[in-house]
This record gives C-alpha cells, structure tokens and sequence, in this order.
C-alpha cells in the first residue's frame, strides 16, 4: 500500500495523477485499466481541489493498493467539507445543446467508468473508495 | 494539448491532439471562443490526435457548442479515438452533435 499526501491545488494534480499511475503500472497484467483509472482520478481530484476547501488550505490524500489479482483499489480522502458523490443526480443526457446544463458530468462519469465507489464520512473527512477491475 | 486550425472553404478546422484535461481544456474553448469573435462559424474539430478527454473538455466543447448555436453556427467533430469515443458515448455528447469516422467525412456531409 502506498500513500501520498499533498496541498489540495491544482500544482499537485500532474504529481497524484503520475503517482496513482505509476501504482498500477506496477502491477502485472492490469495496463488495460489505464485509461479509466486516469480520467476517473482526474474527476475525483479536480472535484476534491476545487470543492473541498473553499476558505482554508488543506490537503489531499491518495492511496493505492493492488488488492488481489484483477484488481486495483484506489482511496481519496480530505478533510474539507462533506461531499457525498453519490448523491449527485445524474445529468439529463437527452437534452439539447440549448438546454444542456454545463458541468455536472464529471461525477457522473466517474459512477460510469470505476468499477465500484464508496463513500464516508469517517473522522473528520470525506473518504471515498474506487476500485477498478480487469475485466474477466 | 496541441491545437492546429486552418481554414477549407466554408469550414474552420481545428485539429486537436494530446490530452484535454482540466488544465488544458480552458485554451480549447478559449481558442474557439476567439475564431467565433473573429466570425467563423462552421467548426470542424478533428480529434485523431487526441488521447484523453476528462468532464472539463466535454464542459468545454458544450460552452463552444452552445456559443456556435446562438449565432448559426456548427460544431462536428471527425476521428474519435477509442478512448475519447468512449467518453462521447456515456455523456450523451455522441448524440448531441454530429461525430464522422473522418476528417474528410466531416466536410462532405456538415
């Protein structure tokens, strides 16, 4: 299991993104989860940095674990204000151009591409669990 | 995120290449928000290049496509890559604007 913990801004992004995929390049057999777990971190990250700490400074934490084969587990956590992702409604793909609201879609495709994703609030914090699978 | 555009005709065609993410989509759409200023109207966005899109480019595509609809304009798209065809698909943007196999396509048909 590996852990880092840096300031939630966007300067740390390019190093939690190269961190994370360098976990799972370390692990045999799972290059076909690349892309996903890319942009599913991107979303999380983004969402945590800009969201998280409206007033204050603070910081992120990224775990990764392979857990098992086939298997990549990936952990987010901060300590801003709550923000439960899986409450968020989905955006209503069948509009128009027009009426299509801006923004909203990165969560939803987050629920779409991790495999699986959990959320707590858990001392202090908002802790949410991705895990990600090769297919069989 | 590279960005290469010229004029063919009536179209205006940027091709894209590399990753559009958070910190790169910003210049897409502030790049085609210029060209619209500037009075195109007919863009064509070549994707060949380009590996990655994350929320933040579809946000901006949808800001440049809502701008080219509220003068008259148009917004395609040619040549998705797997990955980005993928995100395309489950946004729901597939089907909101007009997407061709290729360049050429694109400016047959738009």
């Amino acid at each position: 299991m590996s852990t880092l913990r840096l300031p939630a801004s966007m300067e740390s992004f390019g190093y939690f993104r190269s961190f994370v995929l360098q976990e799972l390049e370390r692990v045999n057999g799972l290059e076909e989860l690349v892309p996903q777990v890319d942009l599913v971190m991107e979303e999380v990250l983004v969402n945590a940095i800009n969201y998280a700490y409206p007033k204050e400074e603070g910081k992120i934490e990224v775990e990764c674990l392979a857990e098992g084969p086939g298997r990549f587990r990936v952990t987010v956590r901060d300590w801003g204000v709550p923000f439960n992702p899986l409450d968020q409604a989905a955006p209503d793909l069948s509009m128009d151009i027009s009426s299509r609201q801006v923004g909203g879609l990165g969560i939803y495709l987050v629920k779409q591409m991790a495999g699986r994703l959990t959320y707590e609030y858990r001392d202090g914090g908002n802790v949410l669990t991705l895990w990600f699978e090769k297919k069989a | 995120m590279e960005l290469n555009s010229y004029k063919q005709d009536k179209f205006f065609i940027v091709k894209a290449s590399g990753r559009m993410d958070a910190i790169s989509a910003p210049e897409f759409e502030k790049s085609c928000l210029e060209w619209i200023q500037q009075g195109e109207s007919t863009l064509v966005v070549d994707l060949e290049g380009l590996q990655y899109m994350s929320s933040a480019g579809l946000r901006s595509i949808l800001v440049v496509g809502k701008k080219l609809k509220s003068v008259g304009g148009s917004l395609s798209f040619s040549s998705l890559t797997p990955n980005v065809a993928h995100v395309f698909s489950i946004s729901g943007f597939g089907s909101m604007f007009q997407v061709y196999d290729s360049l050429e396509k694109a400016l047959g048909n738009s």
